[in-house]
């Protein structure tokens, strides 16, 4: 009897040190703040190395950058610039300072920051994945293979203005300085040799930086002296819960506001349960696996990559496995991207014709052909995904092993090819556009010299993919560039194959009814505008 | 309490029917009946809705990609059935040849392999675990085994087996310092019996009665540990089904198709059950023949008193 009394005793304390103990581990809260979930934790608080959505989706908040595209419309606003000009041969840009601009720890914003800023993504000696939108920038090479300590063509005429001057004219330049990884950074805080920056970020953006408690959240406050005035929401809270059920649970208690996703098998039930909390916007975001273009055997073998591209059943992926958000994909640019060719049909599954080039490549019934290293980053419904695709390719004899790793090793193997000693030959990836230009998408991914973490990761290489890319860079007539862009992607898709194409996102976001203010957003739930809402009481 | 009395109708054949339901089971998913689909192909058509729920053609329903459940169930009882068999036997021959060799040479060596096996038994096993299964390497290939086509399964069962041998060791120690001084043993080496003969014949066999418990639990233990690699995701790789990453995919359908978690729940209980009973049945049985009480709670004693 007295053992049970003691057991009985020792259970009720464990689980009172566990109600602690969740006590303590729970943020703070109140009805003034709102709470937001991040799937895992951000990879960097830097905005120069951020490169996956959850770094960007927390950091866009607290910097601003020159310009910003309007995540509705995308077109490009004002944020640190409040004007600017384009020479007429597009090879001078001149922006201006608003006024009365400051970042988060008082000091005024000026001319000097945006060039430490910019010069600073181009830093041969801490390389960032944004390096790429300073190219057109006279003296930028130069700077980047050490030669000069400044960039020549980055201009302060005076405090407050601020002159690029370009090589050759760049189409997507505004664009491209609209990303976050173009943010404005105090340069008396990030030149500081021992980078308190990383856990302490500082910008001038709506919100600044409060308080990060390491894989539990993060917290933002509004921001006083934003031009403008400070945000309506006094408090961010970014949670991260990495459990989809869990945070559906949350959600549906009240204790949080914007989810990002919806466990599998959720969807169908959700309209009638969250009605018009449920949210479907259709963003500028595909799904693809990339394929290891500098490793045999997808290497130089476009009929290996046609064969696989042809045993995928992508209706069944997107309407049945992924419960009907997606749609299949027809090439690279998702629908809403300028550029988008609608008159580009969704790729089939023709198992035939797999099976053919499949042969034409040497390896007929996949006789010779080694299992391929497919990675994914852990999530049960990308899971879901590779399997699937793992299921399809098994049909034709394509083998695949599946290995899986948290979202930074992830990255790593991402930008360096190989896992664990293996060679990696394929990798799931969702690609957002960071900028609302095909240049995103294309520019970035295909263009031979951004190889690696610059965003080329399956190291696609091809002279006259390159020189369209440039000469689409280059011009100044819209619709020659459309067209240009239209025929970089038949030659990516339709002739090499580059990669395994899969679907279209909808991004699928339960947005609490206290929240107003929030409309449709092409550019995707991590881009929120968060000054722009409110919340009810 | 008599040691006899508990030897109940219940603990005799309840570890008995689960440990065999499990044997069968994997032996099935093994033999590949013909009546079983294949594990790793859906038997729905392409475009049909799935997970479809438990019904005639497939009796468990599906999981999310159209796969019989039931089909996957079996095979991964193999997988479990596999690792754990593996694991605990490589953790037999760790421990007991360890324990043994302590317990004979005494001294010095003793004393070195007790603090071995202490160490051993201080790592914080579930930790190691997920580093180990993370970080390393996958064998390829393996000495006198050739090429291995599962090799996370392969390196599931070395990590649990080089784990796992602390207690076992302590055990067979303790048995063979017991056994030493049991009077048969003395009676075998005082008629003439040279050493090889009393270890092999009299010492080892008494010497690992206690330790057989101990090993039936531990089947269930890496069962259990098996499921839970998976269930992280870093266990046995898809599409080869285990328990643990059953339950895991099952997870996110809790509340709206919930026989896709269930049901791996219920055999992944069902199985640990059993190996635990199976020990407890051991440890019975050896009572009953001896007609003294706990025998592994007395063999236990020593290395507790020390």
């Amino acid at each position: 009897m007295r053992r049970i009394i003691l057991r009985v005793l020792s259970l009720g304390l464990c689980a009172g040190a566990l109600v602690l103990a969740a006590a303590c581990a729970r943020a703070p809260e109140g009805r003034d703040s709102l709470r937001v979930r991040l799937r895992h934790e951000p990879a960097t608080l830097d905005p120069a190395l951020a490169n996956d959505v959850t770094s960007t989706g927390v950091l866009g908040p607290i910097f601003d950058s020159l310009v910003r595209t309007d995540p509705e419309t995308l077109e490009i606003r004002p944020d640190l610039a409040s004007s600017w000009e384009i020479s007429d041969d597009g090879l001078v840009y001149t922006f201006h300072l608003r006024e009365g601009a400051r970042f988060h720890h008082g000091r005024p914003v000026d001319a000097q920051d945006v060039v430490f800023s910019l010069t600073r993504l181009a830093d041969p000696e801490r390389p960032t994945p944004a390096a790429e939108i300073l190219e057109p920038v006279i003296g930028s090479a130069a700077f980047r293979e050490g030669r000069e300590t400044g960039i020549e063509g980055l201009e302060t005429p005076d405090d407050k203005t601020v002159r690029l001057r370009l090589e050759h004219p760049y189409a997507p330049l505004l664009a491209r300085l609209s990303a976050v990884s173009a943010s404005i950074v105090p340069r008396d805080i990030y030149n500081d040799p021992d980078e308190k920056y990383l856990r302490n970020p500082v910008g001038s953006g709506p919100y600044r930086f409060a308080e990060w408690r390491a894989a539990q959240w993060l917290r933002l406050e509004s921001f006083e002296d934003y031009p403008g005035g400070a945000p309506a929401i006094p408090r961010l809270e970014f949670r991260v819960i990495t459990d989809l059920p869990a945070a559906l649970a949350e959600f549906r208690r009240g204790e949080l506001d914007i989810l990002d996703e919806l466990p599998a098998g959720a969807l169908r039930d959700a309209p009638e349960e969250f009605g018009d909390q449920l949210q479907l916007w259709p963003i500028l975001a595909t799904t693809h696996i990339i394929m290891n273009l500098a490793a045999p055997p997808l290497a130089g073998n476009p009929q290996l990559r046609r064969a696989i591209n042809l045993a995928v059943n992508r209706k069944h992926l997107c309407e049945v496995i992924m419960e009907g958000t997606p749609q299949p994909a027809s090439g690279i640019l998702p629908p809403g991207m300028p550029g988008f060719d609608p008159q580009r049909p969704p790729l089939q599954e023709d198992l035939d014709e797999a099976r053919r080039l499949l042969a034409e490549a040497g390896y007929a019934n996949g006789d010779g052909l080694p299992p391929l290293v497919l990675l994914f980053n852990a999530n049960p419904r990308i899971q879901q995904l590779v399997e699937q695709v793992q299921i399809d390719l098994a049909r034709i004899g394509v083998r695949l092993e599946l290995r899986t790793g948290d979202q930074a090793a992830f990255l790593e193997a991402l930008s360096s090819g190989s896992w664990g000693g293996r060679t990696v030959h394929l990798v799931r990836l969702g690609w957002n556009a960071d900028y609302p230009d095909p240049d995103a998408f294309l520019g970035t991914q295909l263009l031979s010299r951004n190889a690696g973490l610059a965003g080329n990761f399956s190291r696609y290489s091809d002279p006259e993919v390159d020189a369209l890319i440039e000469e689409a860079r280059t011009s100044l007539d819209e619709r020659h560039r459309m067209e240009l862009y239209r025929k970089i992607e038949r030659l990516a898709v339709d002739r090499d194959a580059c990669w395994l194409f899969l679907y279209f996102h909808r991004d699928e976001v339960l947005v609490s009814r206290r929240v107003r203010g929030l409309r449709p957003l092409v550019t995707g739930d991590t881009t929120i505008p968060f000054e722009k809402l409110s919340l009810d009481d | 309490m008599p040691a006899v009395s508990r030897l109940s109708p219940f603990t005799r054949v309840l570890p008995i029917v689960l440990v065999g339901a499990l044997l069968i089971a994997a032996s099935l998913s093994i033999l590949k009946v013909s009546w079983l689909p294949d594990p790793e192909v859906p038997i729905l058509l392409p475009g049909e809705k799935s997970p479809a729920p438990p019904g005639p053609g497939h009796w468990l329903g599906t999981d999310a990609l159209g796969r019989d459940l039931l089909a996957r169930l079996l095979a991964g009882a193999s997988t479990s059935l596999a690792v754990a068999l593996a694991a605990t036997l490589l953790s037999l021959i760790i421990g007991v040849g360890i324990g043994s060799v302590a317990g004979l040479s005494g001294g010095r060596t003793d004393a070195f392999l007790m603090r071995v096996t202490d160490l051993f038994l201080a790592l914080p096993g579930p930790l190691i675990l997920i580093a180990v299964m993370a970080a390393a390497p996958e064998p390829r290939t393996l000495p006198f085994l050739g090429t291995t086509a599962e090799p996370a399964l392969v390196l599931c069962f070395l990590v649990l087996g080089f784990l796992g041998w602390g207690d076992l060791a302590r055990m067979a120690r303790a048995g063979v310092l017991e056994a030493r001084q049991l009077e048969f043993v003395q009676a075998a080496r005082a008629s003439g019996a040279g050493p090889a003969r009393v270890l092999g014949l009299h010492l080892i066999p008494q010497a690992l009665r206690p330790v057989w418990i101990l090993a039936s639990a531990g089947v269930g233990t890496n069962i259990l540990a098996e499921s839970w690699l998976s269930f992280l995701g870093i266990g046995v790789h898809p599409p080869r089904p285990s328990w643990g990453s059953m339950i895991s995919s099952g997870t996110q359908y809790l509340l709206t198709e919930p026989w896709m978690c269930i049901f791996p729940g219920v055999a992944l209980t069902l199985s640990v059950l059993g190996f635990h009973l199976l020990g407890d049945f051991i440890n019975d049985r050896q009572a009953v023949r001896q007609g003294g009480g706990d025998v592994g709670r007395q063999a236990a004693a020593p290395v507790l008193a020390r």
